[in-house]
This record gives C-alpha cells, structure tokens and sequence, in this order.
C-alpha cells in the first residue's frame, strides 16, 4: 500500500497542531494542591470516626457491644474453694494402653526404661509408635 | 514558562523519576515540560479539541504523578505516560462517533512542498487529505490509534504497543488492518 502511506505521511507533514499549553506549570501547581485535600479529606474522615467513637460509648449497651466486638469484654475473677469438673475433650489416639512388657513383645524395637514409672503406656502398632504419659 | 529551555540539559528520565517518587515535584515538572507536546498531541489527535487536549493532557500527568510508584523504573517512561494520557483522551473525546472534523485541525493546510507543485495539484492534494482525514476517523478506535502512534508521534513499534496495551506483532497488524480500512474507504484510485 505505497500510496495510502505516502498520502498518509503528506496528511501528517501537513498537519498542524494548536500550541502545546503549559501543562507542566499547572501540574506542578496542582500537585501540592491535591495532596493538601487529600490530607483535609484524611484529617476530616479521622475527625468524623473519632466523634462516632466518643458518642457511641456515651452510650454503656453500645460501649460493652464494641468493647465485646473488639474483645474487650468484661472479665470476672471470682474465687472458689473447688475447681469446677472440666469434661474431656478429646481422645489423643494414642493407640491401645499397654505394660512395658507388652509393648516390647509389640515393637520390634528395643523401650528403653523410663528413669521413674511412667503413669500410662500406649501401643499404635500400625503407626510404629509408643507413647508414654 | 518555568521548565522551558533547559529541558535539554536535565538529568535523563530514570533520575528525575527518581526524585519524583521521593517527592521532588520540580523533578516532575521537568519530566511533564519534557512530555507535554507529544502528549498534548496524542490527545488532540483524538480529541480533536484543544480545550479537551488540554484537560486530558493535565489529568494525564496528574495520575501518572499518583501512579509513579507502580511504574517499573528501568522502562521507558514516555510510552507509559502516554498510555495514561491516551486513556484521558478518549475518555474525554465526546466527539467519537461524529464525522470527521479532523480537517481543517488535521490536514488541510499547507503541503510540505507547495512550491513544487501547481496551483491544482495543491489543491488535490487538500482534498486528498481532507478525504484521507474523514477516512482515517471512520477507523476504529484501535487501528487509530495504532496509525496516530506510529505515524503521527513516529513512535517504535515497541513504544506504540506500551501506548495501545497490547504486543508489538498486535500492533503490526491492526496498523495494516487501519492501513488496508483507509484504502477501502478512501477508495484509493493509484497513479495510473
């Protein structure tokens, strides 16, 4: 297409542009300028939240109600003369409970004795895993 | 003008980037005076109005100034710039869809050698690119923008194709697909 380019190219030689307008000095004005409104908005918003806040715990159910959303919720001590019962949680699987004996036939590994008696012995054959408590 | 005239012996761009993104607002200033005329260009080109150049030109710089820590120092910073600007421009261009108007602001006026030619070759050659003008409008906006980049503001191909968001083989094509829509439309009758 040698002649579209070259009429193409006669079109750009012949075009002309309206001046170029000093958008570097408007810029530079306008830098300084946007970043002072950014730091009105900013201050502004933080001056909204901080009003929000002292008003909302003026108010005691919205104050425990925010403390409790932040976690922040009351705490009582209280002193009892007997530990209330705390119910089992989960079994550990820790195989089946056995004597030292038993788990040394079990194991194909030697168990070596525990400096003092430990209070339980648990076997997990198919994990290859003793476990004392 | 502040930053005119010594343009030419400031720091190259990655510097004055540099100092930018440290919060160097002369620094900018240069890297904008160094910019403005091609992207007050691109953006006439497709605004055709000045007024509209203008303001996209300045909201341009201005995202590009909020944008400067995304941009990859090491890369060319003028395509990117004029992505930015293009995308104001269009954004901006409420003219999109008119016919072209493009002439007498594109084209139209005095051929580069008019006093090599006859008084009637001049004038044909105005209606040539008064027609060549309307065509190029009728474009879709990609493959003008693909045309205005490498034609007009006589940027690479790897520069167009940061320009137009796109690879440099999708430019190649959509310039010869505007080139080959021009033909068609301009209904090109060649020198027989």
């Amino acid at each position: 297409m040698p002649e579209i380019d070259r009429t193409l190219r006669e079109l750009v030689a012949a075009t002309r542009y309206p001046p170029t307008p000093d958008v570097a000095a408007y810029v530079v004005a306008a830098i300084p300028q946007r970043r002072q409104r950014r730091l009105v908005v900013v201050a502004l918003a933080a001056m909204a939240m901080l009003i929000a806040l002292a008003i909302a715990f003026a108010v005691p159910p919205a104050r425990s109600a925010i403390l409790d959303w932040l976690g922040f919720g009351p705490i009582r001590i209280e002193h009892v003369s007997t530990l209330p019962p705390v119910p089992d949680s989960a079994t550990l699987a820790l195989g089946r409970a056995a004597t030292l004996a038993e788990a040394r036939r079990a194991m194909g590994f030697p168990i070596l004795r525990l400096p003092r008696e430990a209070d339980g012995l648990f076997v997990d054959k198919p994990d290859g895993e003793v476990t004392l408590v | 003008m502040v930053y005119e005239g010594a343009v030419e012996q400031l720091p190259d761009d990655g510097v004055l980037i540099e100092q930018a993104r440290e919060g160097d607002i002369t620094a900018y200033g240069h890297l904008v005076a160094r910019y403005q005329d091609t992207a007050f260009r691109i953006a006439y080109l497709i605004t055709r109005s000045p007024t509209d150049a203008e303001d996209a030109a300045q909201a341009g710089f201005l995202k590009a100034y909020a944008a400067l820590h995304r941009f990859h120092v090491g890369a060319p910073f003028r395509p990117w710039l004029l992505r930015i600007v293009a995308n104001e421009a269009r954004n901006r261009s409420r003219h999109e869809r008119r016919q072209a108007r493009l002439i007498p602001r594109i084209g139209g006026s005095e051929p580069r050698h008019r006093t090599e030619r006859s008084a009637e070759e001049v004038v044909l050659t105005d209606e040539t690119h008064r027609l060549l003008a309307g065509a190029l409008w009728r474009l879709r906006y990609e493959e003008r923008l693909a045309i205005f980049t490498r034609y007009f503001l006589d940027l690479s191909e790897a520069e167009a194709a940061v320009v137009l968001g796109c690879p440099a083989g999708t430019v190649k094509s959509r310039l010869s697909r505007g080139l080959e829509h021009l033909r068609a439309d301009f209904q090109w009758e060649p020198d027989a």
